[in-house]
């Protein structure tokens, strides 16, 4: 009855509104029994606030974002949240080309309106400080020291450009922990949160529990219509969590499960608890949930697709396929199972166009280089826009540069400033077909204030993930660093300034006796003596006062 | 004599390639406002991108920068000589100083020699400070005062000071030693010299990039200290680093005024010693302002011999020689213990700092203390009491 009733009212604002929601599910099994989950959510209205006049209100856009948004006049918003690594070299290309995927920790980009750039930043600061609260994560840290302004076209927009006084502002958070408690906000923004269709898998619990987990939130604008894609991503580790299922302790596998064989990575006999082969996937094991009914908003069409080999058979309800499906959520709760007699046999992978390292290089805390390689896997030409913004207090020296120049196209470079800014290294990079390339530039590791030290400071400095993005559509992220910079000693503050004072003080005391001193001859200085002594002087003052 | 210093420096970089580059890192060599790996910096970005002035690199002169975007800065070998010349140079012009002073200084010959073989100011050399040109212009500039061309000794004491600032604090031993020596200007016309030419390097340093953010950028860094990427031989880093927040631009000003007090002081207390002013304002700049570093104590040492009489009656020299070897050892030691091995901490560094602030701050009052007893008797009196 609710169900229809919402429909019902949905079908009405429709009219007004122009408004659609969609959600959809992939799972695809990756090498090693990994599973790859990706749900989308996309909801989509006209935007109330370019209405006037009309009746128009938030419907299946969430009011909240809504308002935070135009309270901040940001035109574009974009919101990763991530944790762990995609391992491209055996999962291949990122769900949606790598688009929703994230930097280690959060990573916002925004494009947003100002008279100038600093009335940008004053907006992009609301922005950061709403979403703050709005998603309980550390997102007011996201101030001027680590956002960099790029050109507007830098970064592939959805919406349209027709905005002059846009800024494209972008800032990470490398160190931010991702977890349930930004996950709970993200649920609120779906119309049916957890309690319909595919959301009803988003579970805290085995979201954060894998190698590799995304979750995005990305706004635009087409024409006067508001788009709000949420996607949430994650790789799952499939004989760990049912291992962790049958039992919660993590015990060793007996002797007997253990497969001992001449590894190729070494020559002797070495036993360890080899891949299970046979795959028999319960999606109410690993989510701990079965498929909930459809959400009524969320239109006709397929809703969970399964991409898998033929070798592989998908059991949804009471029907049996093999390979690929796709099916619709009905009305009832639905279990799905994905079993194979060899689970290590997966669809092929695509490969990315281009794999993309970086690394420290040198030792000590005073100086160091980064080493970034690029790989070109195919054998076509790949250009490609590589963006790193590095923190203020790594001193870039890009004299420095070297390596494969040659693949460099052109340069944008703004340089650090203290306290301010950080710099922005843009690349624009073509590479040559089936060839591998690396750039190298040296840094100086600056020393801080005392309390501009975190309180694990020799635990060191997270530096953001850099961003490649090709322009076949491509992107990705390198990992984040951790920069270590040498640390004062925290407990000295009173010392140093007491004996750095003392010293200056010696010095200046010993100084202005020497200044004002006169030598004399000893007889001289006894007669000056018995003059200046206080009795004579008070005589002095004595026969001058009252006249001998 | 020149000629062995200048080729035992080219000698040194050539057959050790990795060496100025190696001494360079070195943070008692080498100082925010005087590295060569900034100034390379600074010129690749003036050559190729955008304003060295607009980052947290670069801070030093625009006249640098023009200069060294002419020479070939990507060559090791070119530079090395360019360096050692300039060295060479500054010798030159000590021994003519010494030549023109032949009873109250040194040997020409020494005075060279105590410049060129001289560990502190050659390792400023080959690690390509350029903290060597302030200190040619100085050198250069006392010279020109000795040798009675008050103008040309103000022009280039207003270069060393649009070069790092601080030898401003010479101008009044400068004007000094000029008036001692040349009747022919007066002491207003070369307060207008002075003017002049600091205006005339500053719309030189306009030039190049057509902007005036170098005054921010290279003045104000040194003034309040505001590069703090890097520990180095003085007071200042480390107390600023513990300082508590509120109270850092205070202690700005007071370090500044503590500096700032003694050179006048001086000039008033010795007017007929310039000189030994000059050399005893040199020995506090290596102590005392933001960003010391040994190629400053190089020249101290040198200008200090200028004063033979006054050496000789130091009472404390052993001392000072043997707490400059110390410093010279212990603190690269400490410095790799804490920055490279990690067993140390920045403690080991700062006391090594403090040693070194006492050796010079010992050198230069035990030289004030001759000098006052000099004023008195040349020295050759015995029994002498302090009141």
């Amino acid at each position: 009855m609710l169900a229809w009733l919402l429909v019902l009212a949905s079908g009405i604002l429709a009219s007004t509104n122009g408004e659609s929601y969609h959600e959809d599910l992939v799972l695809r099994p990756l090498p090693k029994n990994k599973l790859l989950s990706s749900f989308r959510f996309v909801a989509e209205q006209r935007d109330p606030q370019l209405a006037s006049g009309e009746l128009t209100e938030y419907t299946t856009f969430p009011r909240s974002l809504g308002q935070i948004m135009s309270r901040a006049s940001t035109h574009e918003l974009h919101l990763r949240f991530s944790q762990g690594w995609w391992d491209a070299e055996s999962w291949g290309v990122p769900p949606a080309n790598g688009t929703y995927a994230g930097g280690v920790g959060v990573e916002m980009w925004a494009w947003v309106a100002g008279e100038d750039l600093a009335d940008a930043q004053a907006n992009w600061h609301r922005l950061a400080h709403s979403l703050s609260g709005f998603f309980c994560a550390s997102l007011n840290f996201l101030d001027q020291t680590v956002t960099t302004h790029l050109e507007s076209d830098a970064l592939p927009r959805s919406g349209d450009s027709s905005d002059e006084n846009l800024y494209l502002l972008r800032g990470a958070l490398p160190a931010e922990p991702v977890c349930t408690e930004n996950l709970t906000p993200f649920i609120k923004l779906l119309p049916c949160k957890s309690r319909a269709g595919i959301a009803s898998l988003l579970d805290g619990h085995q979201l954060f529990d894998s190698q590799w987990q995304t979750m995005s939130v990305d706004v635009d604008h087409i024409g006067d219509r508001l788009r709000l894609t949420q996607v949430v991503s994650n790789v799952i580790d499939v004989p760990h969590m049912q291992r962790r299922r049958r039992d919660p302790l993590p015990r060793p596998e007996p002797y007997a499960d253990l497969i001992c064989k001449e590894r190729e990575w070494s020559a002797d006999y070495i036993c360890l608890p080899d891949d299970p082969r046979s795959a028999n996937w319960v999606i109410s094991e690993i989510f701990d949930k079965e498929l909930a009914p459809a959400c009524p908003l969320a239109g006709d069409g397929p809703h969970v697709f399964v991409e898998a080999s033929d070798n592989w058979t998908v059991k949804v309800g009471g029907n049996v396929t093999s390979g690929s499906v796709s099916f619709s959520l009905g009305s009832e709760p639905v279990d799905l199972v994905l079993s194979s007699e060899d689970g290590l046999v997966v669809l092929e992978n695509k490969v990315p166009d281009v794999f993309v390292d970086r690394s420290f290089t040198g030792y000590g805390q005073q100086s160091g280089g980064l080493r970034t390689v690029f790989t070109n896997p195919h054998d076509v030409e790949v250009s490609l826009v590589y963006i790193e913004n590095l923190p203020w207090y790594m001193r870039l020296y890009l004299h420095t540069m070297s390596g494969d120049l040659d693949i460099v196209e052109d340069i944008s470079y703004t340089s650090a400033e203290d306290r301010t800014r950080p710099s922005k290294v843009q690349l624009h990079i073509r590479l040559p077909p089936l060839s591998q390339s690396s750039i190298e530039y040296k840094f100086d590791k600056s020393l801080l204030y005392i309390e501009e030290y975190p309180p694990d400071a020799n635990h060191g400095f997270e530096v953001p993930p850099a961003l490649a993005l090709t322009s076949t559509g491509y992107s990705t992220r390198t990992t984040s660093l951790l920069l270590s910079l040498a640390v004062p000693d925290f407990s000295m503050p009173y010392n140093v300034i007491i004996l750095t004072c003392t010293t200056m003080a010696m010095f200046l005391g010993s100084f202005v006796n020497l200044i004002v001193k006169k030598v004399v001859p000893e007889p001289l200085g006894e007669k000056i003596l018995v003059e200046s002594s206080l009795k004579r002087r008070i005589q002095a003052f004595k026969t001058k006062l009252i006249g001998n | 004599m020149l000629l062995v210093g200048v080729i035992l420096r080219i000698g040194l970089a050539a057959l050790f390639p990795s060496l100025p580059q190696f001494l360079s890192a070195q943070v008692e060599l080498s100082t925010p406002v005087s590295s060569f790996s900034r100034l390379q910096e600074g010129v690749y970005l003036y050559k190729h991108l955008s304003s060295p002035y607009q980052g947290n690199v670069f801070f030093q002169s625009p006249l640098l920068l023009s200069l060294f975007s002419v020479l070939p800065v990507q060559n090791s070998f070119y530079v090395s000589v360019f360096y050692a010349l300039v060295d060479g140079w500054t010798a030159y012009n000590l021994a003519k100083i010494a030549k023109a002073r032949p009873i109250t200084s040194f040997s020409p010959n020494t005075i060279a020699l105590l410049y060129l073989m001289n560990p502190f100011s050659m390792l400023g050399g080959l690690a390509r400070s350029t903290l060597i040109f302030t200190n040619w212009a100085i050198v250069a500039s006392v010279q020109a005062a000795i040798a009675a061309r008050p103008i040309k000794s103000v022009v280039l004491i207003a270069l060393a000071s649009c070069l790092s600032l601080y030898p401003l604090y010479l101008v009044l031993p400068i004007f000094s030693l000029c008036l001692q020596n040349s009747y022919r200007y007066s002491f207003r016309s070369m307060v207008l010299a002075l003017i002049g030419s600091i205006g005339a390097f500053s719309a030189l340093g306009y030039l190049p990039l057509q902007s005036w953010n170098f005054l921010d950028k290279q003045y104000l860094t040194s003034l309040l200290f505001r590069d703090l990427s890097q520990p180095n031989l003085g007071v200042w880093w480390y107390y600023f680093i513990e300082m508590f927040a509120p109270f850092r631009p205070f202690f700005v000003g007071v370090f500044q005024l503590f500096l700032g007090s003694f050179p006048v002081g001086l000039t008033i207390r010795f007017p007929h010693e310039p000189l030994f002013v000059i050399s005893a304002v040199v020995g506090l700049l290596a102590i005392f302002k933001p960003y010391p570093e040994v190629a400053d104590i190089g020249l101290f040492l040198t200008l200090l011999a200028l004063n033979k009489r006054v050496v000789g009656l130091m009472r404390y020299r052993l001392v000072v020689i043997l707490g400059l070897l110390y410093v010279s050892a212990l603190a690269p030691t400490f410095y790799n213990l804490w920055v490279y091995r990690g067993s140390g901490n920045a403690n080991f560094f700062y006391a090594i700092t403090l040693v070194y602030t006492l050796t010079v701050a010992l050198a230069l009052s035990d030289a004030i203390w001759a000098a006052v007893r000099l004023d008195y008797d040349g020295g050759r009196g015995r029994n002498l009491m302090q009141l």
